[in-house]
C-alpha cells in the first residue's frame, strides 16, 4: 500500500500536528466521545445525532483558510491515511460501522459461489490468473462474440457507432455509409460518420465532398481512386467521370484527412503508413472535434432514448404539438428538412403588397419574390416621415 | 425534511457509510448530454437545511458516485468522459481529483465500492465492460467484457468479497466471480434493457433487476429460470433499484415516471409506498445504512430530497 504515497498528490495536507492524534470518524459526529462508530453504533443514538446532536460544528468553518486550524475531520487527508497505514490497519475506526446485515444470520441456503478467498483483491485476482492490468478494450474487440452465451434478443446497434452520415445524407447521397464502414474497421467510426454527415448536409455538393471522403480514405489506404469514384457516383453531381475527377483533386485534401486521422489515432492504426503525421490544419481539427462532439451528443441522447423509450415518445408528441400550435405544420416541417438537405422546394409566393402599391395575391416582379415586400407608401413616400413633406410646403 | 438545490441535473445520490448525516450527489449539466459535472458532498444539519460541505467540478457530466468503505474522505465518481476520478474531501478542490483513471472508452455509468473486502471498486461503462480497480494501483486490475451492450451498473455482493453482478442493455444480468475468467451466470432477466440491479443484503442469492420494461424482478441465482417476484407499478422505465440495508424484503426504486417507490416483494400488494415529490425524471435513490428508514433521492429537477420513510419529502 505504499503506492498510495506516490499516487497521491503532495499538495497541502494537515498532518504535522496530528501525528499523535488518531483522527476518528466518530469525532466528527460526537466530539466528546472517543468511541469508534462500531462501539456507539445505535440507531436510536444516530437518530438523536441527526435531529439534535453534534455534527454541525464545522458548518461555520468555511473555506480553507490556512491560518485557521481546520476541523479535525478535515485534517485527515488521503495522504496521511497512507502514512498512517499501519496505525490505521490496527485501528478499527478506519472501517465504517458494521452493516446491519452483517449482524444478521446467513442466507436462506447454500450459495452457488466458491467461498471467498483471503487476501487483498489484487492478490486474489492475480492468484487466479485472470488479472489483466490496464486492459483497454477496443470497439473491434467489443463486437466479438462473447462466451457463447445466447442473448434474449438481438442487440441494438450502439448509438455512437450508428451511421449518422447515412442518416443525414440518406436522402441526398449514400456515400456516408461507405466511409463509415471503412472507418469502423480501424476502430473509430467517428470521423467516418463526420464526413458522411458533411456529405449529407451539403447534398448538392456531394461530388466534391465525395472527393474529400475519398481522399481521406485514400490517404489511409493508398487507394484514392476507389473512394473518389465512390463519392462521385453517389454525389450525383458528376456521375462516374466526376468521381474520377474528384479522386484526382482529392489528393491535397487527403493530406488533411490523413493528418487528422493519424493525429488522433495514429498509434492505434495499423494501416497508417506514414507514422507520425504532420500536425493538421486548425480548421479541420476543430471541425472534426465538433463533429465528434455531435456524435457523442447523439450517442448520449440515443442512450437516453434507449433507457426511456416511452418518455421520448411523449416528448416528441409534445414537440409536434408545439409546432402545430405555432403554426408550423407538418408540411412546413418537411419543407424545412428538405431545405436542410439541400433540396430546393418551391418557395411560397407570399407577397403582401408590391412596391408599387398593388395588392395582388401573386404578383411577380422580374422573377423576384419578396417575402415581405416594402410597404406601399402613401403619396410622397419617405419624405414625410420626418414631418417635412415638401408637398405641404412647410 | 430538507431539500437541496443543485445547479445541474441530479444523477445519483449516496449516503456515506461512515457518517449518518453525510451524502454525496453526482450531477450533470444539460441532463448529462453536454456540459460539465459537479459532485456535491452534503451534510444534514439537525432540524435545518442541507449544507454543502464541499463540491468538485468536472469537465463532463458525472453519472454516479460511491463512497470508499476504507477511507471516510474518499469518493469515487463515474464521469461521462470515460474516466473514473477519485476525490479526497480533506484536500481543497484545487488539489482534487487525487486520481483520474482513464481506461474506459465510453461514458462510465456507475461505480461501486466493495463493501466486504473494502479495498477495491467496480466501474461499468457504455463501452460494454466493467472494470475492477484497487486504490493502490494506477491501472485496472481486470476487465470484464462479455456484455454485448452498455453496462449500466455493477454491484458487489454484500456478503461475498469476490462476487458481483452487472446489468446491461443487452437485456441480461451477469454474475461474476473475480477469480473466474468468465461470468459464472447469465440471467436473461428482461425483454428490454436492464438498467440496474442490486443484491439482497440478507440473502446473498437474491438479485433485484430494474428494466426499461417498467418492471422490477427479483431472482434467485440458484434457480434463475423464473423470477421469484415481478413488481409492476412504475409507468415508465425503472432507473434504479436498491435493496434495503435494514429490512430483507424492502426494495426502493426510482423511475422515469418521476416517482420513487417502496416495495415489499414478499407480500401480494408489493407496492407499499409511492413518493411523487420529483417533478422530473427521478434517477437516483439511496437508503442510509446507518439510519433505518432514511431515504435520499435526486432527479433531473435539480433537487436532492432526504426524508424519513412514511413522511412527505416535501414537508418543511
Amino acid at each position: 500500500m505504499s503506492d498510495f504515497i506516490q499516487l497521491t498528490p503532495s499538495t497541502s495536507y494537515y498532518s504535522d500536528s496530528d501525528e499523535e492524534e488518531k483522527p476518528r470518524p466518530s469525532e466528527y459526529s460526537d466530539d466528546t466521545s472517543n468511541e469508534c462508530p462500531e462501539e456507539d453504533f445505535d440507531v436510536e443514538e444516530d437518530r438523536e445525532l441527526l435531529e439534535g446532536g453534534g455534527g454541525d460544528e464545522e458548518d461555520d468553518d468555511e473555506g480553507n483558510d490556512e491560518d485557521d486550524e481546520p476541523p479535525r475531520h478535515k485534517r485527515m487527508s488521503f495522504r496521511t491515511m497512507a502514512e498512517n497505514e499501519m496505525k490505521f490497519a490496527l485501528n478499527p475506526c478506519n472501517t465504517p460501522p458494521p452493516k446491519p446485515w452483517e449482524r444478521a444470520g446467513s442466507s436462506s441456503g447454500p450459495a452457488p459461489f466458491r467461498p471467498p478467498s483471503a487476501g487483498t483483491t489484487s492478490d486474489v485476482v492475480e492468484a487466479s490468473g485472470t488479472a489483466k492490468p490496464g486492459e483497454i478494450v477496443s470497439s473491434a474487440e467489443r463486437t466479438a462474440p462473447v462466451n457463447g452465451t445466447a442473448l434474449s434478443r438481438p442487440v441494438p446497434a450502439r448509438p455512437w457507432e450508428q451511421n449518422y452520415g447515412s442518416t443525414y445524407g440518406g436522402a441526398a447521397a449514400g456515400y456516408g455509409s461507405g466511409v463509415n464502414n471503412y472507418n469502423s474497421g480501424y476502430g473509430s467510426g467517428m470521423y467516418g460518420s463526420s464526413y458522411g454527415g458533411v456529405g449529407g448536409s451539403y447534398g448538392g455538393m456531394g461530388g466534391s465532398y465525395g472527393g474529400l471522403g475519398g481522399s481521406y480514405g485514400g490517404g489511409m489506404y493508398g487507394n484514392s481512386m476507389y473512394r473518389g469514384g465512390y463519392g462521385g457516383l453517389s454525389g450525383g453531381s458528376g456521375m462516374y467521370g466526376g468521381g474520377m475527377y474528384n479522386g484526382g483533386i482529392g489528393g491535397p485534401m487527403g493530406g488533411y484527412g490523413m493528418g487528422v486521422g493519424g493525429g488522433q489515432y495514429g498509434e492505434q492504426d495499423p494501416n497508417n503508413p506514414y507514422g507520425a503525421p504532420p500536425s493538421p490544419p486548425g480548421f479541420w481539427t476543430s471541425f472534426l472535434r465538433v463533429m465528434q462532439g455531435v456524435v457523442t451528443i447523439f450517442g448520449r441522447i440515443s442512450i437516453l432514448i434507449d433507457q426511456n423509450t416511452q418518455a421520448l415518445h411523449i416528448f416528441m408528441s409534445a414537440l409536434l404539438q408545439l409546432f402545430d400550435r405555432s403554426g408550423l405544420l407538418y408540411g412546413e416541417l418537411a419543407r424545412f428538412v428538405l431545405r436542410l438537405l439541400g433540396i430546393k422546394t418551391k418557395p411560397r409566393k407570399v407577397q403582401p403588397g408590391g412596391p408599387d402599391g398593388q395588392h395582388g395575391p401573386h404578383i411577380t416582379h422580374g422573377g423576384q419574390n419578396y417575402i415581405e415586400g416594402p410597404k406601399a407608401a402613401p403619396n410622397g413616400s419617405w419624405d414625410n416621415v420626418w414631418g417635412n413633406d415638401p408637398t405641404k410646403g412647410m | 425534511m430538507p431539500v437541496f438545490k443543485t445547479p445541474f441535473n441530479g444523477y445519483s445520490v449516496k449516503f456515506s457509510p461512515f457518517y449518518e448525516n453525510r451524502l454525496a450527489v453526482a450531477t450533470s449539466q444539460n441532463f448529462g448530454i453536454l456540459g460539465n459535472g459537479r459532485i456535491h458532498v452534503l451534510d444534514l444539519t439537525p432540524a435545518g437545511p442541507i449544507t454543502e460541505l464541499c463540491s468538485f467540478d468536472t469537465a463532463d457530466g458525472v453519472y454516479d458516485v460511491t463512497w470508499s468503505e476504507d477511507n471516510d474522505n474518499l469518493i469515487v465518481s463515474a464521469v461521462a468522459d470515460g474516466s473514473v476520478k477519485l476525490w479526497d474531501l480533506a484536500l481543497p478542490p484545487t488539489a482534487n481529483p487525487i486520481r483520474s483513471l482513464h481506461e474506459h472508452t465510453r461514458e462510465v455509468h456507475s461505480v461501486d465500492w466493495n463493501p466486504v473486502r473494502r479495498d477495491s471498486f467496480l466501474s461499468s461503462s457504455w463501452d460494454d465492460t466493467s472494470k475492477l480497480w484497487t486504490v493502490d494501483r494506477p491501472a485496472s486490475v481486470r476487465t470484464f467484457k462479455e456484455h454485448a451492450y452498455c453496462v449500466y451498473s455493477s454491484v458487489w455482493n454484500p456478503r461475498h468479497a469476490d462476487i458481483f453482478a452487472s446489468a446491461s442493455g443487452d437485456c441480461t444480468v451477469r454474475v461474476w466471480d473475480v477469480r473466474e475468467p468468465n461470468s459464472t451466470m447469465v440471467l436473461p432477466a428482461h425483454e428490454f434493457e436492464v438498467l440496474s440491479c442490486d443484491w439482497n443484503k440478507y440473502d446473498d442469492c437474491l438479485i433485484a433487476t430494474a428494466s426499461v420494461d417498467k418492471s422490477i424482478k427479483v431472482w434467485d441465482v440458484r434457480n434463475h429460470r423464473v423470477p421469484i417476484s415481478v413488481l409492476n407499478g412504475h409507468s415508465y422505465a425503472v432507473r434504479k433499484v436498491k435493496f434495503s440495508p435494514h429490512r430483507d424484503s424492502l426494495i426502493a426504486s426510482c423511475s422515469y415516471d418521476m416517482t420513487v417507490c417502496m416495495w415489499d416483494y414478499r407480500v401480494e400488494d408489493a407496492l407499499i409506498g409511492r413518493y411523487d415529490h420529483h417533478t422530473e425524471f427521478a434517477v437516483g435513490v439511496d437508503m442510509s445504512v446507518l439510519v433505518e428508514g432514511l431515504f435520499a433521492s435526486t432527479g433531473w429537477d435539480e433537487l436532492v430530497y432526504v426524508w424519513q420513510h412514511g413522511t412527505d419529502p416535501r414537508a418543511p
